[in-house]
């Protein structure tokens, strides 16, 4: 049987992802208007451009894209984009997934 | 072990995990599509027998990333798991996954696993996995989650009949924690195990977080839930981030210990494939090829089998009108139920070619790119890329196309998807299209390669669907100043790797859609064709009669050499009858569409389903017929004459005028029902009758004005 300590995890987990909140809404308003590239978003990655996600900005989204396989400190890669700018091709968790820019950009990268 | 015993099993697996392929490799052609209890969910059973002779049932629930539904379809998932005292509970629960995308696939597994079922785990596409250079080590994986695993491949049969062996002694559950719910809520699992009498901590853990949506507790169970968690202060979402961490950091250490990975050179082939098929210009344009050719396709290679048809339903007819002596048995067989049956059967060799393609592209992973491609577009229209999905479907039948919006998980865009889907001509449609256009368009070939008529027919479709994109952007900045419908809105979609269709699956695609058809559409329509042929066949009191001797006195009188004294024997009897008197009182709506009464006969008929239109119109021309006459309708209307001009009924002005008509309008029955279930409410059917009916009638009238 494989043990884990839950416990931990999930103090720190839920701490990261409070501050992750908190840290995002700023950046992202951020680099809509006068720092556009402080903070590294999965939307602002070059075509065949690896990022490592450090978290999620948007938590209704964020459980979603937890499930799906993105976890902080996994590899995520810009594949190409859809013919008209979006959605956005990735190669992350070992399978192509397809986000449209808006919610690419709530996947925050170190 | 007794040999009647039955299993029943339940198929729970991430999209594209290859469930169907192994629920098709079960089952055979062992199944029945039917629906979940209160909801419109496609829900298929199908079973099978085993060595021993144990009967076992299968049921195939919807593609899911997690037992946390984030939209209708998934919803059924746990609803179904949940539900104990439904007759169809499954005993054993079987896990299917993507050996070669294991921990995003064991997430779900593990979350199954945590209810306390019996299950077992099933390693799919190990093919796959093993030439990504992955193996798995079963036995390990098996001894370190205590439950059965098996390794298969759903594409050869490979491993069915290890699992089959399993099943004649199915493992029992075990209740087991791969993730701690007590780490979170201690207090109200206990409390909730207790009130609902629950063995696992994990089920009752999804019961406090779920119940807002769950249709499988009473109100009373509800308000309970309700009740617990605010009175504990449990606020459910802010648990589920940690728990799926948690549950991929013990699958980590799961599959470190289970799967050896090769370095291996990826398999390149999906990306140099989508190097063309989501390219900027070539993408659109591979699409645009692909539909050419499915239009094509229904059009010209199902003619073959639809002659044949025709010819053996007219030879049926012309050896019971030999059999059966002249009188009201015959004409009901012939002209009834016969002339019925064949509109339903014609039907088959177009639906079995569009729902081959549909399958093919969704079985290829070329579906997942036209989403792809198609989203940023479809959004200009208040629409999204999952809304190509209802809206090709809608190509086929409204119906199942409307079901099928349940995949999309932002309510406002599936309001907009469920309203303009019935503008996509349906293949109900195509018969009527089929016959008009052959009346008005000549069959010859453009350019010595392009069919006239084709390209005529794929005009109609466009038209139609370019209709329900603007329609859509209507319905769409309405909805946004009302701000009725508030959205939550993910794309997120897998982008599967290309495969080489299963051709079997394919065929069972084929062969449901045919026998959907033909026993739920086919009874309708049998049914009208018989209550149509009474209704055009009698009238109120000694009306026919008294029609019969008026119009045999007058043709004496007139003698007209054009038309035939039965002829317009038949067509004053007609006008006498129930039908004729319908039509007429519509007649005063239609005529400046050009359309006369016995048009709004089949009008009428055609709000039951649009294919009544070709029965109806040959039940009513066929009534003038003598017993060796039994040519197709299309000559029938072709020999039709306008009883003013004495020219031709069908000019080209009110063919084009019923062309338009019958694409916009709202004739179907079904999909009305089907609207109304989906969107729980009578005004969305309501607003779709009168939009669609309202925008037929403009755009005919219009029409009919310019052509005339």
């Amino acid at each position: 049987m494989v043990m884990i300590d839950f416990w931990s995890l999930g103090v720190t987990l839920q701490l990261r992802i409070s501050l992750d909140k908190t840290g995002l809404t700023k950046s992202n308003s951020q680099s809509n208007s006068t720092m556009p590239n402080r903070q590294k978003l999965a939307s602002t990655l070059k075509q065949g451009e690896t990022g490592v996600i450090d978290g999620f900005s948007n938590e209704g989204l964020s459980l979603k894209l937890l499930e799906m396989g993105l976890l902080p400190g996994s590899e995520i890669t810009l594949v190409r984009s859809a013919p008209m700018g979006d959605p956005l091709y990735f190669h992350v968790a070992g399978y192509n997934l397809s986000l449209r820019k808006d919610e690419a950009s709530t996947v925050l990268l170190r | 072990m007794p040999s009647n015993q039955h299993l029943t099993l339940a198929l729970v697996g991430n999209p594209n995990a290859g469930k169907s392929t192994l629920f098709n490799l079960l089952t055979g052609l062992r199944q029945k599509v039917g629906n979940f209890p209160g909801v419109t969910v496609e829900k298929k059973i199908g079973t099978f027998s085993l060595e021993s002779g144990k009967q076992c049932k299968l049921i195939d629930l919807p593609g899911t990333y997690s037992l946390y539904p984030k939209s209708l379809d998934e919803r059924v998932v746990f609803d179904t798991l949940y539900n104990y005292v439904a007759p169809d509970y499954p005993q054993l629960i079987i896990v299917v996954a993507d050996a070669s995308n294991l921990k995003r696939n064991l997430l779900l597994f593990t979350q199954v696993a945590d209810l306390g079922l019996p299950v077992v785990l099933v390693l799919n596409m190990i093919d796959v996995a093993s030439r990504a250079g992955i193996t798995i080590d079963e036995q390990i994986l098996s001894k370190s989650l205590g439950l059965p695993v098996i390794k298969l491949n759903s594409r050869n049969g490979e491993g069915v009949g290890q699992l089959k062996k399993l099943l004649e002694n199915p493992p029992t559950a075990v209740q087991r924690k791969l993730f701690d719910t007590n780490v979170f809520a201690p207090a109200l699992v206990a409390e909730v195990k207790a009130e609902f009498g629950l063995k696992s901590d994990y089920l009752a853990f999804h019961l406090a977080q779920q119940y807002g949506g769950m249709t499988t507790i009473t109100e009373s169970q509800r308000q309970w839930l309700n009740d617990a968690t605010t009175r504990l202060g449990f606020t459910g979402q802010s648990f589920q981030a940690a728990e799926t961490i948690a549950r991929y950091s013990v699958i980590s250490k799961l599959v470190a210990s289970a799967v050896t990975l090769q370095e291996q050179s990826q398999s390149r082939w999906t990306y140099r494939l989508d190097n063309y098929f989501v390219h900027k210009y070539w993408g659109f344009a591979i699409f645009m090829g692909i539909l050419f050719l499915l239009f094509q396709a229904i059009y010209t290679w199902a003619s073959y089998p639809m002659d044949l048809i025709d010819f053996g339903m007219s030879a049926l007819s012309d050896l019971v009108k030999a059999i059966l002596p002249d009188g009201p048995v015959a004409d009901l067989i012939t002209n009834g139920v016969l002339a019925g049956l064949g509109g339903v059967l014609v039907f088959i060799p177009q639906i079995a070619i569009l729902f081959a393609f549909i399958s093919v592209l969704e079985e290829t992973g070329y579906m997942a790119r036209v989403v792809f491609i198609m989203d940023r577009l479809m959004r200009r229209f208040g629409l999204n890329g999952k809304s190509v999905v209802p809206l090709i479907s809608g190509v086929a039948c409204a119906v199942p196309a409307i079901m099928s919006t349940r995949g999309i998980d932002n309510q406002r865009d599936r309001l907009v998807s469920i309203f303009v889907t019935p503008l996509m001509s349906c293949s109900a449609r195509l018969p009527v299209f089929t016959v008009l256009i052959a009346l008005v368009v000549p069959n010859v070939h453009w350019l010595g390669l392009f069919n006239l008529q084709g390209l005529a027919l794929m005009g109609l479709y466009l038209v139609g669907f370019f209709s329900a994109l603007v329609s859509a952007k209507v319905l769409h900045s309405i909805l946004v100043r009302s701000k009725k419908v508030e959205q939550t809105s993910f794309f997120v979609l897998e982008l599967p790797p290309y495969k080489v269709p299963k051709w079997s699956n394919v065929g069972y695609t084929i062969v449901n859609s045919v026998k959907s058809f033909v026993f739920e559409a086919g009874k309708v329509i049998l049914a009208i064709s018989i209550v149509l042929w009474v209704l055009a066949s009698y009238g109120p009191g000694d009306s026919i009669e008294v029609a019969t001797s008026k119009a045999q006195a007058s043709y004496v009188a007139t003698s007209d050499s054009a038309m035939s004294e039965a002829t317009v024997v038949q067509a004053a009897k007609l006008e006498a009858s129930y039908a004729g008197r319908l039509g007429k009182l519509i007649e005063p709506a239609i005529r400046p569409l050009g359309f006369d009464w016995k048009i709004g006969i089949a009008l009428v008929t055609s709000f039951a389903a649009r294919e009544v239109f070709i029965g109806t119109m040959s039940t009513i021309y066929s009534l003038g017929d003598d017993a060796e006459n039994t040519q197709g309708v299309l000559a029938r209307m072709q020999a039709e004459r306008d009883p003013e001009t004495g020219g031709p009924m069908y000019t080209p002005a009110l063919a084009f005028s019923l062309l338009v008509f019958y694409l916009f309008a709202m004739q179907c029955m079904s999909t009305l029902a089907v609207t109304y279930r989906e969107t729980n409410s009578w005004q969305w059917p309501m607003a779709q009758l009168i939009y669609m009916t309202g925008l037929a009638w403009i755009a005919s009238w219009l029409v009919f004005m310019a052509l005339s």
